[in-house]
């Protein structure tokens, strides 16, 4: 029935730092848990009940079967509740929504994807993605922008990226407080882009962040000569039913819950009201 | 589709054979000029002479506040397994049932909405031709006329109803009382063609709504916004009393006694100013000229993209109702000058 959720269990907390927890859910029933697919970028309605519901990307990757897992930031109602939740918890969960990134057009090209702070929690179930298929892709390059070491969300699997010789991954934080280790780059995540220096023609390019990072990034991707329609960008806007019916995330003309969250730049500035 | 007719005199005798099969709902005078679809209480209460209620039909397929489904600690969760009784609306011109299309296209867009088709599918419908008013545009909006949705449908003549039994249930309520009904006479006929255009005649106001879509996008920081919203108070009449608004608000409750959490939806109203708010304090639609505007652009813009046609039925309810006098003619002319 539409809008009405699966339960699920919460079957492990993983705190990432103050503000983000890793959340894990398994759905209760043995058939949905079989059964439940969904693409990279693609979001579910989390449920915690008596206090409400919100959407949240996905951040597990698709070939990971069995559970599903979200990165939240503590930041709201639902939220809050979902943070002071303990494990073996009943949430309810439904969806996958949205469209998710184009993956069958990205695949057989290079793929960037430029994350900034939250935003690597959609772009993390695309990289799990490519890394189970990573001979479909030609070049695959990664760009993960933080305020500082200790807020570089999955900092252990970011740095096995960079480990990695068949990706350039390469993180980036604004600044390094004293007594503070960091070997990746300092400065803008702009910056790295470069470094990275992905060929123009044949990339697709995932952007995900804060307002300010979208600002500066697509600047960049523009100046370096990347096509509108080749940068994707996943929006984020309130949402009461992620099925194009309550209303509240149309942008323009468009919901943002089946006609998005992943919108190419050239579609997104075509949009009124899009920041 | 095939024409009967039936005499004034033997309506009630039909709607009261209708109300013994079937929940039937009518309208009914409530107070000076308000009328509202209640549920058949005989003939005398049915107010033939109506033009609008209040409220739309969108009420029986999608109320104002539903509960969607119980969550309680021990039993998981809970959804209504009541079946709707079959009912048949009857009265509604074609504006409204033109709203009710409407509605079918965006809740059964994507994933059908199941709350309403629990309803919907169990409803059928009596049309009734109507007289406009200073308030009706469904000459403007091409909704003054309807071909489909409708089971049966009556145009008022001189003595008798011309009826149009569209289809099978149509069928189905004409055998009721066959007794009733009889083939048109050819007198009928060329009086039915004579009202048609009496009708034509009686619409005084017209919106022009040529080349709308484009001009609201040219006129998209035009400061017509700017002044209608100084006058807009925002109270959201308009949205709920239009047969096709259907945003909808998604909440919990909890008993504290029972500590059981029914999950509701409620009507919303893209004017309130939470209506875009995200978490984290954003708002995407915060100004007042930007959510006055907003709904005239998704009724007659983004709606059209999506479901091939503008939302607007033209059945005047926000203009007669709105507080601050805002009439969506006006509106329309002021973005044309």
């Amino acid at each position: 029935m539409s809008l009405v959720p699966q339960t699920a269990t919460l079957v492990e907390k993983r705190y990432l730092d103050p503000q983000h927890s890793l959340f894990r859910f398994v759905f209760d029933d043995e058939g949905v848990r079989a059964s439940f697919s969904f693409s990279p970028g693609q979001f579910v309605m989390l449920s915690i009940f008596g206090v409400g519901e919100a959407p949240i990307s996905i951040t597990s990757g698709p070939d990971e079967k069995g559970f599903v897992e979200l990165c939240v930031r503590r930041a709201g109602r639902v939220t809050g509740a979902l943070h002071a939740l303990e494990e073996n918890a009943t949430v309810g969960l439904r969806g996958p929504y949205g469209n998710g990134y184009p993956v069958d057009v990205m695949e057989g090209g290079n793929l960037l994807i430029v994350a900034g702070g939250l935003g690597i929690a959609p772009l993390r179930s695309l990289i799990r993605y490519v890394l189970y298929r990573r001979d479909r892709f030609r070049e695959v390059g990664i760009g993960y922008g933080a305020r500082n070491p200790e807020s570089v969300l999955f900092s252990g699997e970011m740095q096995n990226l960079v480990a990695r010789t068949d990706i350039k991954c390469i993180l980036s934080v604004d600044s390094v407080p004293e007594a503070c280790r960091w070997d990746g780059h300092v400065g803008r995540v702009t910056e790295i882009i470069d470094r990275i220096n992905m060929p123009i023609e044949g990339t697709s390019v995932a952007v995900c962040g804060p307002p300010v990072f979208y600002k500066f990034v697509l600047e960049k991707l523009l100046s370096l000569g990347y096509s509108k329609g080749s940068i994707y960008m996943s929006l984020e806007r309130r949402m009461e039913c992620g099925l194009g019916k309550c209303g509240h995330c149309v942008v323009g003309h468009k919901y943002t819950c089946i006609e998005g969250p992943i919108f190419t730049y050239w579609d997104a500035i075509n949009l009124p009201e899009i920041f | 589709m095939i024409f009967r007719t039936l005499t004034k005199e033997s309506l009630p005798g039909f709607l009261d054979t209708v109300s013994r099969s079937y929940r039937l709902v009518v309208p009914e005078q409530k107070g000076r000029d308000t009328y509202a679809f209640r549920p058949y209480s005989g003939f005398h209460k049915v107010a033939m002479g109506f033009l609008r209620t209040v409220i739309p039909p969108k009420q029986f397929f999608f109320p104002p506040r539903e509960g969607l489904f119980q969550f309680t600690t021990g039993a998981g969760i809970e959804t209504a397994t009541d079946e709707p009784p079959f009912s048949i609306i009857f009265g509604l011109h074609p504006c409204d049932l033109h709203g009710i299309d409407i509605l079918d296209r965006v809740f059964s867009y994507g994933e059908r909405d199941t709350f309403y088709w629990r309803r919907r599918e169990k409803t059928g419908f009596i049309g009734l031709s109507c007289l406009p008013d200073k308030y009706c545009l469904c000459k403007s909006m091409h909704t003054d006329f309807i071909v489909d949705i409708y089971d049966l449908f009556l145009y008022t003549l001189d003595d008798v109803y011309m009826v149009s039994v569209r289809t099978a249930l149509g069928d189905d309520l004409v055998r009721l009382r066959p007794d009733l009904f009889r083939e048109p006479t050819a007198g009928e006929i060329a009086e039915y063609k004579d009202r048609i255009e009496e009708r034509e005649a009686k619409f005084t106001r017209i919106m022009d709504i040529t080349n709308l879509a484009d001009l609201l996008t040219l006129e998209y920081k035009s400061d017509v916004w700017e002044r209608f919203s100084q006058r807009c108070l925002f109270c959201g009449s308009c949205v709920m009393v239009c047969p096709t608004c259907q945003c909808f608000d998604v909440f919990d409750s909890t008993d504290p006694l029972t500590n059981a959490t029914v999950r509701w939806r409620r009507w919303d109203a893209c004017m309130r100013k939470d209506y875009a708010l995200v978490t984290g304090g954003h708002n995407f639609r915060g100004a007042r000229p930007e959510r006055f505007r907003f709904r005239y652009l998704h009724k007659e813009i983004g709606f059209a993209e999506m479901h091939g046609k503008p939302t607007c039925t033209g059945c005047g309810r926000c203009s007669e109702t709105c507080p601050a006098g805002i009439d969506m003619v006006e509106v329309v002319r002021s973005i044309r000058e």
